[in-house]
């Protein structure tokens, strides 16, 4: 049971959370206890879209799209979700509705309302309405009828019918909010973190859109979830002179944000990062703790010397990210340690920065493999090299022994070298993403892409840029 | 065909927008509604000792477990042959097959509990999982079909040339977007009323009639629309149908049956992956004299429609091309996996793959192009216009369709700037190479059973004049429900804001066709306009009357009747209709003419008519990382006169893009034990936006009316444009074949992900 004070706005509607008896999705809320059924489920993974809602959390201008069924409700008590419904009705329908309509961009309609939930944030974002924008906001959505070209000619059809989102005041502040045998604890500081620490048994969460996908779907036993998105100490970014230090509660998508100035080799690998969905949801810390073998992160910041802040019981340490990862899913916390913030030195400037992924589709894809790689030459030979991969180990992997053999020689004999003696060095499995033979293969050939990369001064050579 | 000059949008598109179109999952609820939800095997072949639902009792909440033996009536659901039971009784014969129905108060606690239930294994059997093995092992689901023209030993030994080879064609999943699902609502005297989302309600009504033993007049089955079909409800959609109609049976309470995501993948059937064995004998020219050929398809478990695909598979061997003579023999193998089914284009794509495989190894071979081969292979009268399966193709479009292709496309100068592209790229040590290819196709209209060429429609006219429609066809996104009420309102000369659109339901139009092979709009706007020209005629009739004139002088236009310088409106001659008692509703009925079929001897005229298609690809590849692109597609397709302009472009862009995927990125991994891995859109990827041609340019073909009396002479739209997709497979060889000599396009498999490109590229 919910105690009665716990409130969600639906379309500015406050709606009292009432006779929830089990640890739900948004989705599952907004659809079957509301009967709010604008909202799809295609997937229940965060890959389809379908199920996109607008979400504010505070009382500021600060609407973003997420997947309503990889946050469960207990994570968004006191927030204000708009979807489709809170657009507009075919009487009074929003503009993009109208335009959708009009382009014959549905046919069986099933995806219909993600994609204008995620055409309609981008339009208000203020973000330049073209192609490749339209392509990454809607990066997160399938649709299987259309081929989608009506569907990115109806939101540049209304690209300046920007519409504001009414707001609302939000009132709820419960801090511990109970689903059937799971109870949310929700502190505003690291203070109150250290008194939640003492509960029995939980689980640390920060965006969930791993971990929700992991948790049952029904809990028989008892359980705390520490949410960690709203801890202050975790939500900042700042820009030093030398490094970038950044919470480990700061989304994917505020990272994107942060980094178009100062290093900007950083987007393309962020661009491609899930979606804007997952992104808007997703946090540093919450990547770097799945310790998955393939995220996406992990090789660049280890490149790049990235150092990480761990607090816990006895105050905060800092480690080295190459230290951090342990095993298969693995790392370094203890079971109540958190990521406080990430330190990312600026590259050397005399360096060059290079991050590539290779998977079966471009976008919202897992790689097969990637390999992020910061290097110096001078005149031909490298001087400093640091290279580190994803998908080639149980843990992202530094390749500390091959860089070391591939330094103070000349760019292509290092390169004959590491695509000659790549087996020495990883020996990758086959799974579904791609064969053993595939990810040697293909990791010479991105060897070989460094080295036109360097000859001939290319900042990248993907297939999206001929 | 334009109603009133404008070309309509599809009638639900705003509802769709805004979220207020209802599908089935989003109906309301009784109170009392359950949800079932299925417990899957574990393992892909073993005898089941017993089904152990012992942790259920210990939950806070109701559960109630169903199996095979609470059936009353025939544990059955097989379209076509029985022995397909919807529950597993004694044996499982694939990994995901299901064996039990938990019902629950809510979706969640269903699937929580179904996960629950254990399932004690007396022993278990090395499964079949590939095709090879299959066929080694004998395993069919049914007899060899032998497709032979001509004299194949004479033809091949008169040839130049022999080429052997093997490839394979990947399955793929319809991943409709909305997933299966299924409400049933008991009423009194055994009265149950059934709402799917199916391709096919009268397949529904029979298969809850047979599992309930109940007979198919108390049964209503109904689907206002579809979230997505694509073939995958064609049969399909019955065995969840029939699952929560058991357990409204078996409670007489309203249970729900809504498959997730990852149920729906393991569970529920895919398109046919293709294993191919050729021989094909040619001139010095590229003439092919003789093509002897094994086709195995992937049935699965069991044959649901797998023996009408691999038909249509065979039957689709020749696409544009006179084989003199030729042997293939289909095999349809029997493994343990889920027994696949219809998806878009059933079977006819893999067949036409194969074809044009074939000519791109002989085209190697000869070190030609492609299209040199294919120009003197084509159907034509110099050549020969039967097909192996005896039909004649009179009239090819096929010149016509290439002429229009090769202007929008700017076709030659293109493969130069390729060559020079790919050769600046060699020179400057660069890693891209780019490929451009051409698909002709041609396509058989029809189901190649003759008995499901046929519709049904009723219409009723009101007394004030509005008009309520209703069919046998499905809506799942194709238009088809638009379509239809174009062709009403037009038979009746009213705006087509008149037609009152209406759900699909076997109480209205009983004993219809799935709405599939492409043939919606052929058959229900057939009988649609047969019904309301019956109503039309008798208002006719009565306006005469009326009007003291003869009945050839009175016309219908714009939402009236008119007759010199009197006229009435459309709805003040319905009311005068009632008042003088003239029946306002009528049915309609059509069946295909000319069509017929011997399955035994796959001899006969199948297809009432071909429609005919072409598109061009360019491909760009990444040859140290096998990663490619689209970069340009243009298509013209043959529609006849076409009933809505852009509702069949539509159809084109979107089939054109689910055919890239089938060829590109979409791959179906299966763990050794038969397990399916890829069972959600994390793992399994279908083309996203950036996926799509940069260029993207989609002619009909004008000037096009059927040759045959269809429609308003229209053509069907809703398979072909997914194999044309072939063209940018084939731009993939060229781009592997620029890479280097020692590459091996010939060996490329489907679907050409960056892993299977890079394993025949040789740099």
């Amino acid at each position: 049971m919910t105690d009665s004070k716990n409130i969600i706005y639906i379309n500015n509607k406050k709606v009292e959370v009432t006779n929830v008896y089990h640890d739900i999705t948004l989705l599952d809320w907004l659809r079957n206890y509301h009967k709010i059924t604008g909202t799809k489920e295609g997937c229940a993974e965060g890959d389809c879209g379908a199920c996109s809602v607008i979400i504010n959390k505070k009382n500021k201008e600060d609407s973003k799209p997420i997947n309503s069924c990889l946050v469960r409700l207990g994570q968004v008590i006191g927030s204000n979700i708009t979807t489709i419904e809170g657009l507009g009705c075919d009487k009074n329908p929003h503009p993009l509705q109208m335009a959708f309509s009009n382009e014959y961009a549905s046919q069986c309609g099933y995806c219909t309302p993600g994609f204008i939930i995620s055409g309609v944030s981008l339009i208000n974002s203020g973000k330049v309405v073209n192609n490749d924008t339209i392509n990454d906001a809607i990066s997160g959505n399938l649709c299987r009828c259309t081929g989608y070209s009506p569907i990115i000619k109806a939101i540049k059809s209304v690209s300046d019918r920007k519409t504001k989102l009414k707001k609302v005041e939000i009132i709820n502040k419960e801090k511990k909010v109970r689903f059937g045998n799971i109870t949310y604890l929700k502190p505003n500081n690291l203070k109150e973190l250290k008194d939640y620490l003492k509960v029995k048994s939980f689980q640390f969460i920060a965006g969930g859109t791993d971990l929700n996908l992991q948790r049952p779907i029904i809990n028989e036993k008892e359980n705390n979830i520490i949410c960690l998105s709203s801890i202050k100490e975790l939500n900042f970014i700042k820009k030093f002179k030398e490094k970038m230090v950044l919470g480990g509660a700061v989304t994917i998508e505020n990272f994107l944000d942060s980094v178009r100035s100062k290093m900007p080799e950083l987007i393309e690998i962020l661009q491609r990062f899930g979606s804007p969905q997952i992104r808007n949801q997703g946090t540093i810390g919450g990547n770097l703790c799945t310790s998955s073998p393939i995220g996406d992160l992990a090789p660049l910041l280890m490149v790049l010397n990235s150092d990480i802040n761990v607090f816990g019981k006895n105050g905060i340490k800092k480690t080295n990210i190459k230290n951090f990862f342990k095993g298969y899913r693995k790392n370094i916390l203890k079971k109540d340690e958190i990521i406080l913030s990430i330190e990312i030195p600026y590259p050397n400037k005399k360096n060059k920065i290079f991050s590539w992924k290779l998977s079966k589709r471009y976008d919202q894809d897992i790689s097969t493999i990637s390999l992020a790689i910061n290097i110096q030459t001078q005149k031909n030979i490298i001087k400093e090299i640091q290279m580190a991969a994803g998908g080639v180990a149980v843990t992202p992997k530094r390749l500390d022994k091959l860089c070391k053999s591939m330094l103070e020689k000349k760019l292509d004999d290092a390169i004959d070298f590491a695509t000659e003696n790549l087996d020495k060095f990883i020996q990758p499995i086959s799974d579904l993403r791609g064969s053993s033979h595939y990810r040697l293969e293909a990791m010479k050939g991105l060897f070989r892409r460094l080295q036109i990369c360097l000859r001939q001064d290319k900042e990248s050579l993907s297939i999206m840029e001929v | 065909m334009n109603n009133l000059n404008k070309i309509p949008i599809h009638d639900s598109s705003l509802r769709h927008s805004t979220g207020q179109a209802i599908y089935i999952d989003d109906m309301p609820e009784q109170e009392n509604l359950l949800h079932g939800a299925p417990v899957l095997s574990k393992v892909a072949c073993g005898k089941i000792k017993k089904i152990n639902s012992d942790k259920l009792k210990d939950l806070p909440f109701f559960t109630k477990i169903i199996t095979a033996k609470d059936i009353p009536g025939d544990n059955e659901i097989g379209p076509i042959k029985n022995g397909e039971p919807i529950l597993a009784e004694d044996f499982f014969s694939y990994l995901g097959q299901p064996v039990a129905i938990v019902l629950a108060k809510t979706h969640q606690e269903a699937i929580y509990a179904s996960s629950l239930v254990e399932i004690e294994l007396e022993f278990t059997i090395k499964p079949i999982l590939n095709l090879d093995d299959a066929y080694e092992q004998k395993s069919f689901l049914e007899d060899p079909m032998i497709l032979e023209k001509g004299n194949i030993k004479k033809d091949m030994s008169k040839s130049n040339y022999t080429l052997s080879g093997d490839f394979e064609i990947g399955g793929q999943d319809h991943f409709y977007l909305e997933t299966h699902v299924a409400i049933t609502f008991p009423g009194e005297n055994d009265e149950y009323v059934v709402w799917s989302s199916t391709q096919h309600p009268t397949e529904v009504q029979h298969g809850v009639g047979k599992v309930l033993n109940i007979p198919s007049a108390k049964i209503d089955s109904k689907v206002r629309r579809l979230g997505g079909g694509f073939g995958g409800k064609e049969s399909q959609a019955t065995i969840f149908a029939a699952m929560s109609a058991l357990g409204a049976y078996l409670t007489q309470k309203p249970v729900k049956i809504r498959l997730n995501r990852h149920i729906d993948m393991t569970a529920s059937g895919k398109r046919h992956d293709f294993k191919i064995y050729y021989t094909v004998g040619f001139t010095v020219t590229g003439k092919v004299l003789a093509l002897d050929i094994k086709l195995l398809s992937n049935g699965g478990n069991v044959l649901d429609l797998s023996g009408p695909v691999m038909t249509r598979a065979l039957t689709h061997l020749d696409n544009c091309y006179f084989i003199k003579s030729l042997k293939a023999i289909g095999y349809v193998c029997k493994t343990n996996t889920v027994s696949n089914t219809a998806f878009r284009g059933f079977g006819g794509p893999q067949g036409m793959l194969t074809i044009e495989n074939i000519l791109y190894s002989v085209s190697q071979y000869l070190q030609k192009p492609i299209d040199e081969i294919r120009k003197i292979n084509y159907y034509s009268r110099l050549n020969g216009l039967k097909t192996p399966y005896g039909q004649i193709v009179k009239n090819p479009r096929i010149e016509r369709v290439l002429k229009e292709i090769y202007k929008i496309s700017d076709y030659k100068n293109r493969i130069r700037n390729i060559k020079e592209f790919n050769l600046n790229q060699k020179n400057n040590n660069l890693p891209f190479r780019k490929g451009i290819a051409l698909m002709p196709a041609k396509f058989g209209i029809s189901f190649n059973k003759p008995s499901l060429n046929q519709g049904g429609a009723l219409v009723h006219v009101y007394s004030d004049g509005s008009i309520r429609l209703n069919h046998g066809g499905t809506e799942m996104g194709q238009g088809l429900f638009i379509k239809v009420a174009q062709v009403v309102a037009e038979c009746f000369k009213v705006p087509l804001e008149q037609i009152h659109i209406t759900s699909t339901n076997t109480a209205e139009v009983p004993n219809t066709s799935a709405t599939a092979a492409s043939s919606g709009s052929d058959l229900n706007g057939m009988a649609a306009w047969n019904a309301s020209n019956v109503i039309k005629n008798r208002m006719i009739d009565h306006a005469a009357k009326l009007f003291k004139k003869n009945k050839k002088d009175i016309v219908l236009g714009e939402g009236r009747i008119i007759c010199g310088n009197i006229s009435l409106s459309f709805s003040e001659l319905a009311f005068s209709c009632w008042e003088n008692r003239i029946s306002l509703s009528s049915t309609g009925y059509y069946k295909t003419p000319k069509i017929s079929w011997d399955q035994g001897k796959l001899r006969g005229h199948p297809y009432f008519y071909f429609t005919w298609g072409a598109a061009i690809s360019e491909a760009l590849l990444d040859i140290n990382t096998g990663e490619s692109r689209i970069l340009r597609a243009d298509i013209v397709q043959d529609c006849g006169n076409s009933l809505n302009e852009n509702i069949d472009i539509g159809q084109i862009e979107g089939g054109f893009i689910q055919g890239l995927g089938w060829l590109t990125c979409e791959e179906l991994c299966f763990s050794k034990e038969g397990k399916l891995l890829t069972t959600g859109p994390s793992t399994y990827k279908l083309p996203g936006s950036r996926d799509i041609p940069q260029i993207f340019n989609v002619k009909l073909l004008e000037k096009a009316d059927n040759e045959e009396k269809t429609i308003f002479r229209s053509k069907a739209v809703g398979e072909p444009p997914l194999l044309l997709a072939i063209s940018h497979f084939l731009a993939l060889k060229e781009a592997i074949r620029a890479s280097s000599t020692n590459s091996r396009p010939e060996l490329l498999n489907s679907p050409a992900t960056p892993s299977e490109i890079l394993k025949v590229l040789k740099v």
